[in-house]
């Protein structure tokens, strides 16, 4: 790209180096020393430094106005084993992903995924995928854009029906137009589905 | 016949799994695989509100999979596929006198 007045492009026009720049005796940008960084106070966070980052998801400070220390700590302690992500502000995040990213739990000679303190079949994994995704391998649907995030708050505030299919006790959990399908006392995910909106 | 429609072949397919269902011809979960792949193909925002009853319908068709005895499922998911020919039959009508 032609710059000021580079040389190797010839001058441009309206633009003009000032005097000196270019004169390795002149010292326009001094690289500050160590010793001077060290002097310098630490660094303390005001909202106003967040300014632009309110309600797009971003770190910005809390609704109480206080703000996350985001130089000093990890934005995300993360247990692998449960799959739960717990952020800064203390809720809970369940990893929302594909089959294969679950860690595998055996029960009855079926295999399970565990994400957080429940088990879900493949089936309902395939479920809750992004719509538009597509189908998952082996299924013709497309997922249905059910996070297990969802699930628990469906769980945890839906309304429940109970239902017995030969010998096993089901609960249907309902919440919006998301259903969610349970059993063992809600801790095996049977299935998940959207009724229309 | 559903040529109103902007998927006409994937309406007709739909109802003739049904009819197929109603004459004890296929299973529920051949009728549901029959609501998806109607509901995947159909993308037009023009025809959301079909999208969003098959939608609906095979949430339904899930939910007498899993929480209905085998035995009576197939009396429920009978009840679906003449809900799904009536209310196509009804949205063709509709288009066709608009």
């Amino acid at each position: 790209m032609p710059h000021g007045n580079d040389t190797a492009f010839g001058p441009q026009e309206g633009f003009s180096i000032p005097e000196g720049v270019n004169d390795p005796s002149v010292e326009t940008f001094p690289i500050p020393k160590v010793s001077d960084t060290e002097a310098l106070p630490p660094y303390v966070a005001h909202p106003d430094d967040f300014a632009s980052t309110r309600g797009t998801g971003g770190y910005g400070p809390y609704a109480d106005g206080t703000i996350p220390n985001i130089l000093s700590t990890p934005i995300l302690d993360t247990d692998p084993q449960d799959n739960i992500f717990m952020n800064e502000r203390g809720s809970d995040k369940l990893l929302w992903s594909s089959w294969k990213d679950y860690p595998k739990v055996m029960i009855n000679d079926r295999e399970y995924a565990k994400i957080g303190h429940r088990y879900y079949p493949q089936h309902a994994v395939d479920r809750m995928q992004p719509s538009s995704l597509g189908a998952p391998a082996g299924s013709i649907g497309a997922g249905r854009n059910i996070t297990p995030n969802i699930v628990e708050e469906v769980i945890k505030s839906g309304t429940v029906e109970t239902s017995v299919v030969g010998d096993i006790c089901r609960e249907v959990y309902t919440k919006g137009n998301v259903s969610v399908v349970t059993e063992n006392n809600s801790e095996i995910i049977v299935t998940v589905l959207r009724n229309s909106s | 016949m559903y040529k109103n429609f902007i998927y006409p072949q994937s309406i007709s397919k739909l109802v003739l799994s049904a009819r197929k269902h109603l004459r004890n011809e296929s299973t529920v979960r051949d009728l549901q695989k029959a609501v998806q792949m109607a509901e995947m193909s159909i993308v037009a925002i023009e025809e959301k509100d079909i999208r969003n009853f098959l939608t609906g319908i095979e949430g339904r068709l899930e939910l007498i999979l899993y929480t209905i005895k085998e035995e009576e499922q197939i009396y429920h998911s009978k009840k679906i596929a003449y809900t799904i020919i009536d209310w196509l039959e009804k949205i063709n009508k509709e288009k066709k006198t608009s």
